[in-house]
């Protein structure tokens, strides 16, 4: 009797130190904004496409249906909303996705109508989504993009930044869907994918430069506002 | 134990012997006065579209709660001289504010600031124009000794308690206690302000589908919530419960010129924290109820609702910490428009204000439960 009692109470020892190690597969995956090849942090002097100094004091956007594609073509949905914040929130952690070997990424740039519709009301306090995380506009649903800071406004532009600009971007017409290529292995435990892009990439292609200067103020209200905001959108995709 | 598997009987008359015994004693806790601990939960109201009523773990809201705390929050008894209590600067009638700048205390000492509303504070956040408390049990421990207030010491308050006909009774029930203390009291007051909740202005019904508004409501909302009056970057509305910004919070709505972050006559939040990024900043108010609250901002400078909505048409006054993003659209206007200030024409100006009265809820300031209890 005690030597069952004892193989019974070792056997239970076991099991549990066993569950503790086995660690679930996630990925985690971390947006990484850069400027010509350093990091940003909120309230850093940063460097704009013509060399002058700017500051960012806070940056959020919303990142919508991932998905990542592995090397069969199969692909996997992640069904969850992430909004990145600047020094707050850079990434987020994915569960749930089988193991083997990936070839890309994709997301959504903002929300989709459907996500974008949502109450902000109705769900947890915690949740990206929520009225508490102040993203979301009276009249226009969620902002997609949110940039506030200061650009120095004289004309070497090697000045402390003075003059504050806030880009709020969003509405429907401001989703963007992104995919990135980009070998990733996912095996037992943690995996990790970064998505670096450089800051200043919101704000060019090749033919086209958006300058502070010219653009401060949106809130997506009017066609000038959305013509910028659109432009931004397109840019902010082809960064990554 | 003595007794052995299988003496069933004498087991089982054990168990019995031992509950009763366990039984007796904890009912004679209970029963030397006949008191039972029984209180009554209260059900808050949930309007639609509200995010459920953040509720404090640490203080279960009952009614008997509810009941000691309004008669608290009405009684002068927490006053050292028996003049003042909460209600004597946050009156019904009033939204639970006050009609003049600043409020009279003990022996008509006047407070600094503007007395504020009490709506909806279950979901604040932050307390106090420089949200130095947290939480309303916090909150609640501060106006009794303080010397413009009630200036009185919680020792003698609690004890003037402990010595009255009815508190003793009334915090047993509301909380299993024979000893009163400061804690207590704040606790008991924090349930009845935690139901001082106001869901029925024209713009809650509107929302809710149940008014057609005028078109001056409609021309109101449009100038509030777009760029043109730009309000609804601070007062959110869809934050329905506050109309605040859940994460600013605190700002400084440009209504002072400074150079330096230290001239402001109110050093606001910064006072508080140190910091001179937030010297002369305030908490950002409801805007329910501004029927009842007059004069308005912090330290009350403002008499009517026309004087605030000049003051925002001018334009943000410059100073190290104003809001940016109340420059950014100034500076907009002006280089797009030509004009620094809002610009609004005077029928703009009457539809904003027509359009700020309709978030006054009238059943709010006549319901009997908040009003001071009849003894
Ligand atoms: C003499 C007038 C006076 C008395 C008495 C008084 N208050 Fe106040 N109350 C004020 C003023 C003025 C403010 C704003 C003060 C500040 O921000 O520094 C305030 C602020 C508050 C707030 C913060 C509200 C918000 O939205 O942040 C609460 C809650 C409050 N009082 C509750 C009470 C309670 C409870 C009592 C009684 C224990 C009480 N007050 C007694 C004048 C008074
Ligand atoms: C940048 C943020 C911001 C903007 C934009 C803003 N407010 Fe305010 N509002 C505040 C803050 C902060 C206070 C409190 C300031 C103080 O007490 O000194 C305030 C106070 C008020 C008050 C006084 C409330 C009371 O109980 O004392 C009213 C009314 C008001 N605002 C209406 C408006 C209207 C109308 C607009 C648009 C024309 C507007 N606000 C734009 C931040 C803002």
């Amino acid at each position: 009797m005690k030597n069952i009692i004892a193989i019974f109470l070792l056997s239970a020892l076991v099991f549990t130190a066993c569950k503790k190690e086995v660690e679930p597969v996630s990925l985690n995956v971390a947006f990484k904004p850069t400027n010509k090849g350093s990091g940003v942090v909120a309230g850093g002097i940063l460097k704009d496409v013509d060399n002058k100094n700017f500051s960012l004091d806070e940056f959020k956007f919303y990142i919508s249906n991932i998905e990542v594609t592995d090397v069969k073509d199969v692909k996997t949905k992640i069904n969850r909303v992430v909004l990145y914040d600047l020094g707050v929130n850079d990434y987020d952690i994915f569960y749930d996705i089988p193991e083997g070997n990936y070839k890309s990424i994709s997301f959504g740039l903002g929300l989709d109508t459907a996500t974008n519709n949502t109450n902000p009301n109705s769900v947890d306090e915690t949740d990206p989504l929520s009225i508490s995380q102040g993203t979301y506009w009276d009249m226009l649903k969620y902002r997609f993009v949110v940039l506030e800071g200061k650009f120095d406004s004289t004309v070497a532009g090697n000045t402390t930044p003075n003059k504050p600009f806030a880009l709020h971007i969003g509405t429907d017409q401001m989703y963007r869907t992104v995919e990135v290529f980009k070998p990733f292995e996912i095996t037992g435990g943690k995996n990790y994918v970064e998505l670096p892009f450089e800051i200043n990439e919101l704000f060019y292609s090749t033919t086209d430069t958006i300058r502070f200067s010219e653009h401060y103020s949106n809130d997506s209200e009017n066609e000038v506002q959305l013509d910028y905001g659109n432009r931004i959108m397109n840019f902010f995709k082809n960064a990554f | 134990m003595r007794f052995r598997i299988g003496n069933k009987g004498i087991s089982f008359f054990l168990l019995i012997i031992f509950f009763s015994i366990l039984i007796v004693f904890s009912c004679k806790k209970e029963s030397d006065d006949n008191f039972v601990f029984n209180p009554t939960p209260h059900l808050f109201p949930k309007p639609t579209d509200w995010r459920a009523i953040p509720l404090d773990a640490n203080n279960p809201v009952s009614e008997e709660g509810i009941a000691l705390g309004r008669k608290l929050f009405f009684d002068p008894i927490l006053s050292s001289d028996f003049t003042i209590s909460c209600a004597s600067c946050h009156k019904p009638e009033l939204s639970f504010s006050d009609d003049t700048r600043t409020s009279k205390g003990v022996d008509g000492q006047l407070g600094k600031r503007n007395s504020m509303p009490l709506i909806n504070l279950a979901w604040n956040k932050k307390l106090f124009w420089d949200v130095r408390s947290n939480t309303l049990p916090e909150q609640a421990l501060i106006p009794v000794p303080q010397h413009d207030e009630m200036n009185l010491d919680w020792a003698i308050a609690t004890d003037r308690l402990q010595k009255d006909a009815n508190y003793p009774m009334m915090f047993r029930k509301a909380f299993n206690e024979k000893t009163i203390t400061k804690e207590l009291v704040a606790k008991a007051i924090a349930q009845f302000e935690m139901t001082l909740i106001s869901y029925n202005s024209t713009y809650d019904k509107y929302v809710r589908g149940e008014v057609n508004p005028d078109p001056a409501f409609f021309r109101g909302l449009e100038i509030f919530r777009t760029e043109k009056g730009d309000c609804f970057h601070c007062h959110t509305l869809a934050a329905v419960e506050t109309f605040a910004d859940p994460v600013r919070v605190f700002t400084n709505n440009g209504m002072d010129l400074a150079s330096n972050a230290n001239d402001f006559l109110d050093l606001g939040v910064g006072k508080i924290n140190g910091l001179d990024a937030d010297k002369g900043k305030f908490k950002i108010p409801t805007l329910r109820n501004l029927a009842f609250t007059a004069p308005y901002m912090h330290d009350g400078r403002f008499a009517t609702l026309e004087d605030v909505i000049e003051s925002y048409n001018l334009g943000p006054k410059n100073s190290p910490t104003v809001d940016n993003i109340m420059i950014v659209k100034a500076n907009y206007r002006l280089e797009n428009y030509g004009h620094y200030g809002l610009a609004l024409s005077a029928q703009e100006k009457a539809d904003l204000k027509y359009f700020l009265l309709s978030m006054s809820d009238t059943s709010f300031v006549n319901n009997p439960d908040f009003k001071k209890p009849i003894e």
